[in-house]
């Protein structure tokens, strides 16, 4: 009997011992939390988790589009440098969002899902650099009105969280209406100019982005 | 007398169709066809990139970027857990992350180069399985990290190796898929990084595993390697 006891403890010790990892429970005082409970509400908390998966498809969109005008038939690297860009940033407001969620204490470890990351168009050609800009365009205000329904839940009477409002109006609303005016005025501008000679019109675009 | 010269021009015919035909492939010939047709369309048809073994290793390829676009989704996933609160190690985000965004680059590339050979994205274009789930320790991030970049040069030594294979496919030539350019783009992007990163993860490891291993340094051990990763 005495010996199995002392089995037990040894068997007990050495599995309390096998490790390399101190854990986030093994502090005696507790883990101190950066969320508080009057500013931290599940339900922006979640939202501004899903906004993560809407970059990341956003990105992969503008991926597949600066693929297109990379192909050998069309060639305008000019369009392909923008949409590579485009897909770079988006994947940054990606990253922005998990460390943002991090700022504000939230520890789940799964953040992207499990779901497969789709582009957000579903589409991989174009007739022309104009159609890929007006879709960039209507891309861009989905993932804004995606913002401002997140602004809404956050900025709930109920449960505000002032600071993720403002974060998401000052920085990433800022960034979009950028983006819509300067995507709206590059899809104004070549509309016109290649009115009759398109081809001719979307290389000389084309190079004039390549410069940009 | 009249029966040979209908067999001869027949036979004249025969050989000028066949010689079209056959220029017809040449980008030339389609350009001199093309540009005489009435009409402002221009259709590429054989004027394309595509030469040597490029299409016996467009799956090989395709699928060497998709896996590099999901490493670096869960690379992400799995550092992104070190910046938070309750762990704080941002040495370790740090490293994880700064994969995340090789991987990401690495999957450009191959885009890129894809591209640049003739080769299309097609409307299949996704990535699935980017969760890395119960990644928790410091120890355990790095031989994940470790694992993932293994795996990697794996699958481009399996890429490379596909290259350099000389068999010819005579019923299917769209099959063979012998291509230098293609090997040399792999060795010089991708298989000397992989060398350097593996060597640097697995050290790093090594080195924390047995400070973590100890009871006397894991604690402080933990906290001053991942300060070391941090300012790396």
């Amino acid at each position: 009997m005495l010996r199995t006891t002392c089995l037990l403890l040894v068997c007990a010790i050495s599995v309390t011992h096998q490790s390399c990892s101190i854990g986030p429970q093994a502090d005696p005082h507790g883990r101190a939390q950066a969320e508080d409970q009057h500013n931290y509400h599940e339900a922006c908390v979640e939202g501004l988790r899903s906004q993560i998966r809407k970059e990341f498809e956003a990105s992969l969109q503008y991926l597949l589009m600066g693929a297109y005008f990379a192909q050998d038939d069309v060639n305008l690297a000019g369009f392909t440098k923008m949409f590579f860009e485009h897909a770079d940033e988006e994947r940054g407001h990606g990253i922005q969002f998990i460390e943002y969620l991090r700022h504000r204490g939230d520890e789940e470890i799964n953040l992207l899902g499990s779901d497969p990351i789709l582009p957000i168009l579903g589409k991989n050609t174009w007739a022309d650099g104009e159609e890929a800009l007006r879709d960039a365009l209507e891309m861009e205000k989905i993932v804004s009105g995606s913002i401002k329904k997140l602004i809404d839940v956050c900025d709930n009477d109920a449960k505000q969280d002032y600071h993720a409002a403002d974060w998401l109006t000052g920085t990433f609303l800022e960034e979009q209406f950028q983006g819509q005016r300067h995507l709206a005025g590059l899809i104004n501008s070549l509309s016109t100019f290649r009115r009759d000679h398109e081809h001719l019109a979307d290389w000389m675009f084309s190079n004039n982005l390549l410069s940009a | 007398m009249g029966g040979h010269v209908v067999i001869g021009l027949i036979g004249i015919l025969a050989l000028a169709h066949g010689t079209i035909a056959e220029d017809l492939g040449t980008c030339n010939a389609h350009v001199t066809q093309s540009c005489s047709e009435i009409g402002s369309e221009w259709n590429a048809g054989p004027c394309n990139a595509l030469f040597g073994g490029f299409r016996g290793n467009s799956n090989s390829l395709h699928q060497l970027m998709v896996t590099q676009f999901q490493d670096s989704f869960k690379l992400l996933a799995m550092g992104s857990y070190f910046s938070s609160d309750e762990v704080n190690r941002l040495g370790i985000h740090k490293t994880v992350v700064a994969q995340s965004d090789k991987h990401w680059s690495n999957g450009k590339a191959l885009m890129e180069y894809i591209l640049k050979r003739g080769g299309r994205m097609g409307t299949q274009f996704k990535v699935s399985d980017v969760t890395m789930d119960n990644v928790k320790g410091e120890v355990e991030a790095l031989g994940a990290t470790l694992d993932i970049l293994k795996k990697g040069a794996e699958r481009t030594n399996a890429a490379y190796r596909h290259a350099l294979n000389k068999k010819m496919h005579y019923d299917d030539p769209g099959q063979d898929s012998f291509d230098p350019a293609l090997a040399h783009f792999l060795e010089e992007e991708f298989l000397a990084s992989y060398t350097s990163e593996i060597r640097e993860t697995v050290g790093q490891l090594n080195l924390l595993a047995k400070i973590a291993r100890d009871d006397k340094t894991r604690a402080m051990g933990l906290h001053l390697f991942d300060q070391h990763l941090l300012k790396a």
